[in-house]
């Protein structure tokens, strides 16, 4: 619960892009590796566990994570350039920061209480308690999908799982008798920083100089409503997306398209901005469909006015693809408003399956617009290559695309001949506007045109839902924007595994590649889930569940095998290999064939296989206790690495289906170090 | 006094500065990071390239020192740079003992532009401009539009060629009367913009300089004697605010103000109004008394409305309430042409005569409906309206 309310604590307080997640995960697994080393040390040092030292221990898992959430807001106000987004060096400082004290000691407790049950059980499986852990992750991811999310603040979550722990805590030391002060002492402390997390709540959120006139959390995203001199601005995940006075956005968005159709009568809208249905009713429109994934945002929009109700104006609150492919209505225009294509989920509305969806639902002569990030007099060079990718995808599904620059770059497309002259169409019209019928003459002149035309790059690859070229590029321009070279931080990750890995034995080896391809293929699953069937919230929450689920009857089934650890290694390492290609196969032949159940089956088998290897490694081999703490450490160093490894690098570099066969071939080198070292032990 | 909100910052931004130079660009102290202090540029060392290029040109402004040093006299960042280094604004260099600009001739961004654009509202109307830039920009505002040019090496964006006489012909061809320095920062390409100038002054074209105004005395007393108008970026009328926003100060900014002023160049003066940062409107008032103590009430000015850009993406627009507001309380302090910038068909894009108040100018977009003025004064009172109108 702790690691998903920080991670939407991280995407609101920082750009909100894959990057970020996969840092956060990064840093959170790489130090639980490393308290699942300490660990080890300590016993080392201090010798005999006990049940006190390991209520102790966890006690500050009851009251860091409330404080690190405050420190960061903190930060975030006080430290960092207020109203600035922040570069590589300040996420990853605050993430580390965030994070890494929590995943320090979970890291540190799951070998710890492996210890303190063997002080009276010897013969204490490190599957068992592997069983354990992996049922309270599924426990507490469960009850944050299902009910706390919408229900309760990450504040009031943080609270709870408090609570929880210091149940277990108040249970373990009443074990060890320890005395009434140190349970009275944790409760008060536990209770001081639930009180002072709940009570700075929402001023931690208010914005200096500006009232917060609405705080929730919905099951997307964190959305702030925030008042300025009669201003209204929604904030989705800290980044102003909707207000209330941006006329020149919303005539933009909408006149540039509906210009292109002599009599628009069903227009929709795909999460449109401010302003936007008030400019496309200006047409005439029968009917607007306005389709929006957040319910959250539609009625903080009706609330404050930044929606009004007009006759054929109806409301979809759904993830507008999964919408388009279920409708059978067609459209005179389709306007896309959505953000910015920085993350796989809003990538989704760029891509060639997309258009050609879109294309399908159009009438004829209806076109579709599409918008990006544009620039003032220069076009800098991943700006250049997102629109050149976008034109040519554009130009890959409509016979005609036309591409006006300026602020935001549009791409309107659809088969038939496009107009440049907005203003004399419009006119035509008789529709008269305030900023295009004044400002488009300079703004968006035939040389600025022409100018833009002339550098777009006809060999850019193609944006589809599989190779998602768009998102590789945000990670450019952020880079570029902040002037930070990640490459570094892959430097960083590539000598460490020097480092690392030839300290390995061949079945830590195995397990550090299997906790890879375990949270890689996790994230795979959640962007393919995406793709092919939209951010459905819940289900996308099962399927995270189901990741987790699977390890246990892995760990239990391992838990009575006793020999030919080698072979079963191998085989199930073959096994996750196997399934991996098979979805590789599918991805790249026929993709209608994959169902929502065959991700279901897809995560548990992989968890199942990934979970079954686990005790084989960590509580076989001699000198138990020492190898089960390192089973822990390589078992989350394994996973980091999947983590940064899949979002960042292999996904948006090399496409989906090719990371499904780095994948695999991580599982093959496990293979092939298993075979050659089969004397090792 | 040192407050806790100081301490944190200046503590933070000490430990980030001496962990991230390795990851940040070396030039940029990691301002996104280095928090609200002072987010100024330093100076890029051994950054030079190794030998100068075609587009080239000895600095007009430099002192030499010993070591084979240099000091670049530009403007107040005052880069001090040894052999191999690279100033503040990415666009002098040290070469062998010399201050070169490797910014001349070599135009990232051309663009034939409404003069109302830049923005100039009282000079020559509905007159086209010619626009360039180079690569490159003195300070390092957060909110910058042309942060593609302004934060970047001459050598690492697209360019033309386009040397002074050329620019001066492509101006005459595009039927535009006057060539804007203007997009990144001019100063950063000071040497290629006089020359500029100078050509297109002797070709009967006038000169416009769209400038942050960060320029040391002597240069822009040269650049006045080529100069026709200027619109000078005023960020704030706080050090403080200057210094976290934009990595400059604001005194040299005034002294600047007042020199374009007193040399009789059209000047215009340009503030955008970000909100948390400018928007004080006890710090709007003393600006506007400042301007008309020392430039008098004849300067129009604007106020613009800020949208999220660049890194300062995580703020709301400017309400236009707050611009409204700035408007008549500047028009209280005695300025006489105050307009609204970034509110597209706000009556505060028109002119009206100060002494009469009738429109004289209105202004939907970069289109002129009405235009009520005769000669250089109002139609119906005859009071001259500063500006120069033909």
């Amino acid at each position: 619960m702790v690691q998903l309310t920080m991670i939407r604590e991280l995407l609101a307080g920082f750009e909100g892009n894959e990057f970020v997640v996969s840092l956060a995960l990064l840093c959170w697994l790489a130090a639980g590796g490393l308290g699942s080393l300490a660990a080890w040390w300590a016993r080392v040092v201090f010798g005999a566990p006990s049940a006190r030292s390991l209520a102790l221990a966890s006690f500050p898992l009851a009251v860091l994570p409330v404080l690190q959430v405050l420190t960061v807001r903190a930060i975030r106000s006080q430290v960092l350039v207020e109203g600035a987004s922040t570069g590589f060096l300040p996420t990853i400082s605050c993430t580390a920061f965030m994070t890494g004290p929590f995943a320090l000691v979970v890291g540190f407790i799951l070998p710890w209480s492996l210890y303190v049950i063997r002080t009276g059980d010897g013969r204490y499986p490190a599957g068992r308690l592997y069983i354990v852990d992996c049922m309270g992750a599924t426990l507490g991811g469960l009850v944050f999908t299902w009910v706390l999310v919408e229900w309760v603040t990450p504040m009031g979550i943080l609270v709870v799982s408090s609570i929880v722990l210091l149940a277990a805590l108040l249970r373990l030391l009443s074990v060890a008798q320890a005395g009434m002060i140190t349970a009275a002492a944790m409760v008060f402390m536990v209770l001081a920083a639930g009180i002072a997390g709940v009570g700075l709540e929402a001023f931690t959120l208010a914005p200096r100089g500006a009232h917060l006139v609405e705080y929730r959390e919905s099951r997307f995203g964190r959305v702030t409503l925030v008042r300025d001199h009669g201003l209204h601005t929604i904030f989705l995940d800290g980044m102003p997306a909707i207000s209330g006075q941006d006329r020149v956005a919303a005539e933009e968005a909408a006149h540039f398209a509906l210009a292109q159709v002599r009599r628009p009568r069903h227009v929709l809208l795909i999460s449109p901005g401010g302003g936007m249905v008030e400019e496309v009713l200006r047409h005439g429109p029968v009917s607007i469909d306005y389709a929006r994934t957040d319910p959250t945002v539609i009625s903080l929009e009706l609330a404050h006015g930044l929606l009004g109700a007009h006759a054929g104006l109806r409301v979809v609150p759904e993830d507008p693809r999964v919408y388009l492919k279920g409708t059978t209505k067609t459209y005179d225009a389709i306007c896309v408003d959505e953000p910015e294509p920085r993350t796989f989920q809003s990538n989704r509305f760029f891509t060639r399956e997309f258009m050609e969806l879109a294309r399908a639902h159009l009438n004829e002569g209806g076109v579709l617009s599409l918008s990006v990030e544009g620039y003032e007099s220069y076009i800098s060079e991943p700006a250049r290559r997102r629109v050149s990718s976008l034109f040519n995808t554009a130009g890959a599904v409509f016979g005609h695309v036309l591409v006006l620059p300026g602020q935001r770059v549009f791409l309107i497309a659809g088969d038939r001949p496009m107009d440049a002259d907005i203003p004399s169409l419009l006119e035509r019209k008789e529709i008269r506007t305030d900023y295009i019928s004044g400002y488009f003459s300079g703004d968006v002149s035939p040389d600025r045109i022409h100018g833009l035309m002339a550098q777009l790059d006809p060999a850019a690859p193609l944006n589809t839902d599989f190779e998602p070229y768009l998102v590789r590029l945000a990670l450019d321009s952020w880079a570029l924007k902040h002037a930070a070279r990640p490459w570094i931080l892959i430097l960083g990750l590539g000598v460490f595994c020097a480092l690392y890995l030839p300290r390995l034995t061949s079945r830590e080896f195995t397990l550090f590649t299997t906790g890879c391809v375990n949270l890689g293929s996790e994230i795979l699953t959640i962007v393919l889930f995406q793709i092919l069937f939209g951010y459905l919230y819940y289900r996308i929450g099962l399927i995270v569940t189901v990741f987790l689920a699977g390890l246990m009857p892995g760990a239990w089934v391992a838990g009575r095998l006793s020999r030919g650890v080698r072979g079963v290694l191998m085989a199930t390492d073959a096994g996750i290999a196997g399934i991996l290609g098979i979805l590789a196969a599918i991805l790249a032949s026929e993709p209608g064939l994959l169902s929502q159940w065959f991700f279901y089956a897809f995560g548990f088998v992989i968890s199942v296989l990934c979970g079954l290897q686990f005790p084989l490694v960590a509580g076989i081999t001699p000198g138990q206790d020492s190898m089960a703490a390192r089973a822990f450490s390589v078992d989350l160093v394994g996973a980091a690495f999947g983590c940064i490894l899949v979002s960042a690098l292999f996904i948006p570099f090399l496409g989906i289906v090719s990371a499904c066969l780095a994948l695999i071939g991580l599982k093959v080198a496990s293979i092939m170090v298993q075979a050659v070292s089969a004397h090792d032990h | 006094m040192i407050t806790r909100r100081s301490f944190l910052r200046a503590g933070a931004a000490l430990v980030l500065m001496h962990s991230c130079r390795d990851l940040c660009e070396g030039g940029v102290p990691c301002a996104h990071a280095a928090s609200g202090a002072d987010i100024k540029g330093s100076v890029f060392r051994g950054d030079a390239p190794k030998r100068l290029w075609k587009y080239s040109r000895e600095g007009y402004f430099y002192t030499k020192s010993y070591g084979n040093k240099v000091a670049c006299d530009v403007c107040p960042n005052h880069c001090i740079l040894n052999p191999g280094d690279r100033s503040v604004c990415r666009s002098k260099v040290n070469i062998g003992g010399r201050l070169h600009s490797i910014a001349y001739g070599n135009p990232c961004s051309a663009n034939v532009d409404p003069i109302e654009k830049k923005p100039l509202y009282h000079f020559r109307p509905c007159t086209k401009a010619f626009s360039i830039a180079a690569a490159g920009c003195n300070i390092r505002c957060l909110n910058c539009q042309n942060w593609e040019i302004s934060q970047a090496r001459p050598e690492d964006v697209r360019f033309i060629e386009l040397f002074p006489a050329g620019v001066v012909k492509a101006a005459r061809s595009s039927g535009s009367s006057s060539i804007a320095y203007t997009y990144s920062e001019p100063i950063s390409f000071y040497e290629y913009m006089f020359d500029t100038a100078r050509a297109a002054r002797s070709a009967g074209i006038t000169n416009v300089f769209i400038s942050n105004g960060y320029i040391n005395p002597k240069p822009l007393l040269k650049l006045c004697t080529v100069l026709d108008a200027a619109n000078i970026n005023l960020k704030s009328f706080s050090d403080e605010v200057y210094r976290r926003l934009n990595g400059a100060r604001l005194e040299p900014v005034l002294s600047t103000l007042k020199t374009l002023h007193e040399r009789g160049v059209h000047l215009e003066i340009t503030t955008l109004v970000v909100p948390g940062y400018t928007d004080d409107e006890e710090m709007t008032r003393r600006m506007c008394g400042w301007i008309v103590r020392n430039l008098g009430q004849d300067h129009p000015l604007h106020f613009l409305r800020f949208f999220p850009k660049y890194k300062l993406d995580r703020l709301p627009p400017t309400p236009i309430a707050v611009i409204e507001r700035f408007r008549s309380l500047a028009m209280q302090e005695g300025i006489r042409y105050v307009y609204v910038g970034n509110i597209p068909s706000h009556e505060g894009n028109n002119t009206y005569c100060h002494a009469c108040g009738r429109l004289l100018i209105e202004r939907r977009g970069y289109i002129l409906p009405v235009n009520n003025l005769s000669g250089n004064a109002c139609r119906f009172c005859r009071t001259r309206i500063p500006g120069v109108w033909a």
